[in-house]
């Protein structure tokens, strides 16, 4: 709808040439885009030279520290994995949302298999932010203080898990209102824990 | 005391008055919530909206409202501003009725960065339970620009804020000019504004009119 307009898609290509960090960010972006497949294809000749023969002792003492463009394709590489599941949950939760704001219409059997599945996902919140990506160059909205009191973000990740679990648990009723009461807890512990270790864009 | 006609006299009207007020109550709680979080992000927009229908009242009452509420009694004039910040260090500017060109300056300044503010809050998607009514029928690029400023122009407000308010406390205090008084009772000194100065009534009907018409048509944007 907003693409067919030419007069807006004229104003929102002025904003977005004039909004530096905009353009930046999208400049940011294809340069990984464009740069990882390099990256990639170092890596597996890297692999196939390894595997040949063991290092020996002294090769591995002459061996330099882990490069840089190493340690970012490590991060670019987490950054990835932890948006992904980020972004399973965003899905899996969009018609739930949508059902609490009274914008779709109650569908018990969606409620039952999305919950399964954000409380699947919730069990890989941990992994997925298990590397530290603090000081790479990586474009990430995941704040420093995720790594800096790993306590109180895996506290996060367990409620986030307990409110999937008794949505899940809740959805195998009939009872709408708490299903949906139970939908609404949930959304809080996105929002508590984004308020606390998510950068606003 | 206050209503002593003879030695005070009327600049501020009442309805600008309580725009201010109830402006910096707003804009406090608003930016609160906002730090608070998810939890009250329901009343973070309401007063958006909120904020958006006072804003706009401010605009017509620019237009339309006494003397010294007029955009046009006080719009930015570099020649003015020059001389009033000379003239303010060498410690002689002249008291103004209305605003001061610096003060003008702010005014402005301010009231394009909070609409900047709540206009582009309208675009905010939380990516979980709220959403601001225009967020999800603007293009992808474009709401991310407003998201982008939503989530900046607010430290340039609360600078200019606090420059604001610095300046305010440095004229009524250390000038003696009595500024945050004025902004309270509406009154000026006599000997600051001349019997030809002074406004002569507040238009409250006028006010009252213009705040149905803009609460009727926010309502009728359906956004809450």
């Amino acid at each position: 709808m907003s693409d067919g307009n030419p007069v807006r898609r004229e104003i929102s290509a002025t904003l977005i040439t004039l909004s530096g960090a905009a353009r930046m960010k999208k400049s940011y972006r294809l340069v990984a885009f464009l740069t990882l497949p390099v990256f990639f294809g170092c890596g597996g000749s890297e692999q196939t030279a390894a595997s040949d023969a063991a290092p020996t002792a002294a090769q591995q003492v002459a061996a330099e520290p882990i490069s840089a463009p190493e340690i970012d394709r490590a991060s670019q590489r987490a950054a990835e994995v932890r948006q992904s599941v980020l972004k399973l949950i965003s899905n899996n939760f969009g018609p739930m949302r949508n059902m609490a704001r009274k914008e779709a219409p109650f569908d018990a059997p969606v409620v039952r298999k999305n919950s399964l599945r954000l409380h699947q996902l919730s069990l890989m919140m941990a992994d997925a932010f298990a590397t530290d990506t603090r000081g790479s160059d990586v474009v990430t909205e995941a704040l420093d203080v995720i790594w800096e009191t790993p306590e109180a973000f895996a506290g996060k990740i367990e409620a986030l898990t307990t409110a999937a679990g008794a949505l899940a648990e809740s959805a195998a009723s009939a009872d709408e209102a708490s299903i949906l009461a139970a939908v609404g807890e949930l959304g809080q512990k996105c929002g508590s824990c984004h308020d606390d270790f998510r950068q606003d864009d | 005391m206050t209503s002593d006609r003879t030695t005070e006299r009327l600049v501020w009207d009442l309805p600008l008055r309580l725009f201010h007020w109830l402006l910096f109550c707003s804009l406090s709680a608003s930016w609160i919530t906002a730090k608070i979080g998810y939890d009250v992000r329901q009343y973070h927009m309401w007063l958006g909206f909120w904020m958006i229908g006072l804003l706009t009242f401010r605009i017509v009452w620019g237009l339309v409202g006494p003397r010294y509420s007029r955009f046009a009694s006080f719009f930015p004039r570099p020649r003015l501003f020059i001389d009033h910040v000379r003239e303010s260090f060498r410690g002689g500017a002249k008291q103004s009725v209305g605003h001061n060109p610096a003060g003008g300056l702010m005014v402005f300044a301010l009231l394009i960065l909070i609409a900047a503010q709540a206009i582009s809050g309208l675009f905010v998607d939380d990516d979980i339970f709220y959403a601001g009514p225009y967020a999800s029928k603007a293009s992808e690029s474009f709401a991310g620009i407003m998201s982008t400023i939503h989530h900046n122009a607010i430290n340039f407000i609360l600078v200019l804020v606090a420059g604001h308010i610095a300046a305010v406390v440095y004229f009524s205090v250390l000038r003696k000019q009595g500024l945050i008084r004025a902004m309270l009772t509406g009154m000026k000194s006599a000997d600051v504004v001349s019997a030809q100065e002074e406004i002569s009534g507040s238009r409250i009907w006028l006010a009252i009119t213009i705040v149905i018409v803009v609460a009727t048509a926010m309502f009728s944007l359906s956004w809450v």
